[in-house]
């Protein structure tokens, strides 16, 4: 067995480490190639145990390697394992694929940037953080990627830190993502509390044998599965950019252009997608949950969609369109149709990956503007650009056979067939399938208005911008994904158009993800039809409002419904609305805490407290200080005299214990000032004058001869101060 | 005579010196009491030494002595020096170790 899957995350990350610590001593050509070579490197061990290795073992369950345990506390038991099957293989496939190209084309792309080496020592340590999110094999090495990659998405947003914007792009991402991340831990410990490991095989196990663990009712009449799938989902949400955790990718364009393909489109960013396809054992015993995975899905895939009609900046479009197709995905997973989602992310990466990039090379040509009102007619100054522009656009619209037109269709076919969600939930699957052929319908639109506006018409670009096709390095990587934007979805052709049953694809995910969903041929070939005309209609309809330029009927659109188009334009305002509801308040009790706690409590009474009082005990002490030394003798003869009486003083009264049994007495004296053996204790019991008993014990016993009343001497000596004293006590023996 | 009566002349010698060490500002009247606690000190170990039959008490006598002569010299060389700097004998004015 393939045991060797560490070395895959391992290049990457230690190329990272070398660019960190000596990158800035190389030269670029160097940084580069060690970059390169390390994600590059990744790719071909990844291909070779793809395609070699895994085939064999893919039904047992895939290839695992554990490097050995991570940490064991009480029941918990975390293995640093990890796992190559099906689905983890071909995630894996793609972000080192995509990786190697992006990586090849930042090499141009970042050319005459400052902190080259810290660039890719950043997207070295993304890949290999992805990888160890893709590959872990359980839930805690997942998050460990799962972090990883939240930091590097972070870090290289605010790469150009020098402008605030760009930096508090990045604190949005990261702050946005840990409320999603909350939600991950919760479902972690939830499932941990439910089932006991955090393994994700023996967690899937327990869920397809339907445990009783899981299907217990938890909270508000939900079984466990469904809080633990909520909480994940709220995690996925956030790191997929899904409603209301969404508003931190369109701000995460203020990183480089290949940051963006790579991160925010093509791999990072569908970390959640792969998730809920990964824990799908677990979200099919909750139909609820995919239910909201799914309405939360197709909700943002229209939202989004919407949004991006409104937007000028060619990356903005983009983001939105990303989150839009996110939304899709999700709405894949969440109808149970996991190699569908799966699909789409593939096929996604490819080409939005792909109009990243184009975007790149286009605001790389225009000199980093990315003002779509400011392009139009570059079709002849980039034509490689162009082509995969065109073929990327026909990708995402879903014209047939290009990519996205399978995988999108195989999601809204799934959507409409679906069973997972119960007799209770079945109007689910139609409404988000509806839902997504209008998404559908905005994908066209909006794409093909990006399109006209940047490539078709008079060129509006300032005429001092050194418009040119981009080098090699750029165009290469281009080409590549196009080629994939163009095939990708080949590998699993609906069974209506001579692809097996389930497809490649399909059959080739069914041990990780369960089998795949059954289409009826009838509805397949309707949904292909109607899609084909919802993407021609969008085409047409933007061409009508934009082709060659923005025309009358996008003039007349605007003067008529001014209030739509500025609400669409602002985004719904859910960021204002963000800051008025969340931003506001938390500021505010911040602000609150600040001035009581912190200012108040610690700064003024735990700190400037001491301070006080230290300072103003010492202004009456130093009264006592002045000088003089015959004062200080005084009070040094004061405190001699009150030394001397303490410790020569006669000892305190003790307490006498006298018990008579019959003729004999027992004498027990409570010393509380010295211990036993210090004392010299003396008992004359007869009141002869001479002592019965005596010795360092403060107890005696004597026998009387006759009864009658005695008196009783006791005799206390210090013999270390020579001090004697005596207690007189009657005894009465009947 | 009885041991008690040397104890009390040497505690009313005590006594003396003290209330001169703490009352008196001339430094050299300051130092002879101290001589006097000193010789109130001598007087007492004698007179254990005598009534336990001990002549360990003579040791320390001397030895009381000895010391008494050293702390004299050392204090008249420091008596001498204030005197040098500040052109007094008076503690009182002697104070400028204070807070």
């Amino acid at each position: 067995m393939f045991s060797h899957l560490r070395i895959i995350p391992l290049l990457p990350l230690l190329g990272a480490a070398y660019l960190i610590l000596f990158g800035r001593h190389h030269s670029r050509r160097v940084v580069h190639h060690i970059a390169c070579m390390a994600v590059g490197a990744a790719l071909v061990v990844s291909a070779d145990a793809f395609f070699l290795g895994l085939p064999r073992f893919v039904g047992a369950g895939g290839l695992t390697d554990v490097v050995g345990t991570w940490f064991a506390s009480g029941d918990l038991r975390v293995e640093m394992a990890l796992r190559m099957d099906a689905l983890s293989g071909l995630m894996c496939l793609v972000v080192t694929f995509v990786g190697t190209l992006i990586h090849v084309y930042s090499t141009g792309y970042m050319a005459h940037d400052q902190d080259y080496a810290r660039f890719f020592a950043y997207l070295n340590l993304f890949c290999g953080a992805m990888l160890l999110l893709v590959l872990g094999d359980s839930l805690p090495v997942m998050f460990v990627g799962w972090e990883g990659v939240g930091l590097c998405s972070y870090l290289l947003i605010g790469f150009w830190y020098g402008e605030t914007a760009n930096a508090s792009a990045g604190k949005k991402a990261f702050i946005t993502n840990r409320v999603g991340d909350l939600g991950f831990l919760i479902g972690m410990f939830l499932l941990f509390r439910a089932v006991g490991t955090l393994d994700i095989p023996a967690l899937l196990d327990t869920a397809r044998a339907g445990s009783a663990t899981l299907t217990a009712t938890l909270w508000w009449g939900q079984p466990v599965a469904f809080w633990a799938a909520l909480f994940l989902f709220l995690g996925a949400a956030g790191k997929s950019a899904q409603i209301p955790l969404y508003v931190w990718l369109p701000d995460a364009m203020a990183g480089p252009t290949p940051v963006s393909a790579l991160i925010h489109a093509a791999t990072m960013v569908t970390a959640g997608v792969y998730m809920v396809a990964r824990l799908g054992a677990i979200y099919l015993l909750a139909p609820a949950a995919l239910a909201i995975v799914a309405g939360v899905g197709a909700l943002t895939a229209l939202f989004a969609a919407v949004i991006a009609f409104g937007q000028n900046d060619i990356k903005k479009v983009l983001a939105y369109s990303t989150v839009s197709q996110l939304g899709f995905m999700f709405v894949g997973v969440g109808t149970g149709n996991f190699a569908g989602g799966i699909f789409h992310l593939f096929t996604h990466a490819f080409f939005k990956a792909g109009l990243f990039l184009c975007a790149g090379s286009v605001m790389h040509a225009l000199a980093g503007s990315g003002d779509i009102t400011r392009m139009g007619g570059l079709a002849g100054k980039l034509p490689w650009t162009t082509w995969v522009f065109r073929v990327c656009w026909l990708a995402i619209c879903g014209v047939p056979v290009f990519s996205g037109f399978f995988s999108k269709d195989a999601i809204v076919a799934g959507a409409f067939a679906t069973e997972v969600f119960g007799p209770r939930l079945a109007w689910v699957g139609p409404t988000v399938g509806a839902g997504l052929l209008a998404a559908a319908l905005g994908t066209a639109f909006y794409m093909s208005r990006l399109y006209y506006l940047v490539f078709t018409g008079e060129c509006r670009a300032d005429p001092r911008a050194p418009l040119h096709e981009s080098p090699i390095e750029m165009v290469g990587p281009l080409v590549g994904l196009g080629l994939g934007a163009l095939l990708a979805g080949f590998v699993d052709l609906p069974s209506a158009v001579g692809g097996s049953h389930g497809g490649l694809l399909g059959r080739w995910l069914a041990p990780a993800v369960g089998p795949a969903l059954e289409v009826s041929g009838g509805l397949e070939w309707s949904v292909m039809a109607t899609s084909t005309a919802i993407a021609l209609a969008g085409i047409g309809l933007a061409w009508l409002f934009f082709g060659g330029g923005t025309r009358e009927p996008a003039r007349r659109f605007v003067v008529a419904l001014p209030r739509l188009v500025a609400v669409v334009r602002g985004k719904f305002f859910v960021d204002e609305i963000y800051h008025e509801l969340v931003v506001r308040p938390l500021r505010g009790l911040s602000r609150a805490l600040f001035v009581a706690v912190d200012r108040l409590l610690i700064d003024r009474v735990l700190v400037g407290g001491w301070a006080v009082l230290v300072d103003t005990t010492g202004r009456f002490l130093r009264f006592l200080q002045v000088g003089d030394v015959q004062r200080y003798l005084a009070v040094f003869a004061i405190g001699l005299a009150a030394l001397v009486y303490v410790m020569a003083r006669p000892a305190a009264p003790s307490e006498v214990k006298i018990r008579i049994d019959g003729r004999s007495a027992v004498v027990e004296l409570a010393d509380r000032e010295a211990a036993a053996g210090k004392l010299d204790y003396g008992f004359d019991f007869d009141g002869d004058g001479r002592e019965d008993r005596f010795g360092p014990i403060p107890s005696a016993t004597w026998s009387y001869a006759r009864p009658g009343r005695y008196q009783l001497h006791i005799r206390i000596t210090d013999p270390q101060w020579s001090t004697t004293r005596t207690l007189d006590r009657t005894i009465d023996i009947r | 005579m009885p041991t008690y009566a040397y104890i009390l002349v040497s505690l009313a010698l005590f006594f003396i010196g003290t209330s001169g060490v703490l009352l008196r500002r001339n430094v050299l009247i300051v130092l002879m009491s101290v001589e006097l606690q000193l010789a109130a000190g001598t007087l007492a170990l004698l007179a254990f030494s005598r009534a336990l039959g001990d002549q360990k008490g003579h040791v320390f006598a001397v030895f009381v002595i000895a010391l008494a002569a050293a702390e004299a010299a050392v204090g008249l060389a420091i008596v001498v020096s204030v005197f040098r700097t500040r052109r007094t004998a008076n503690l009182d004015e002697v104070n400028v170790l204070k807070g």
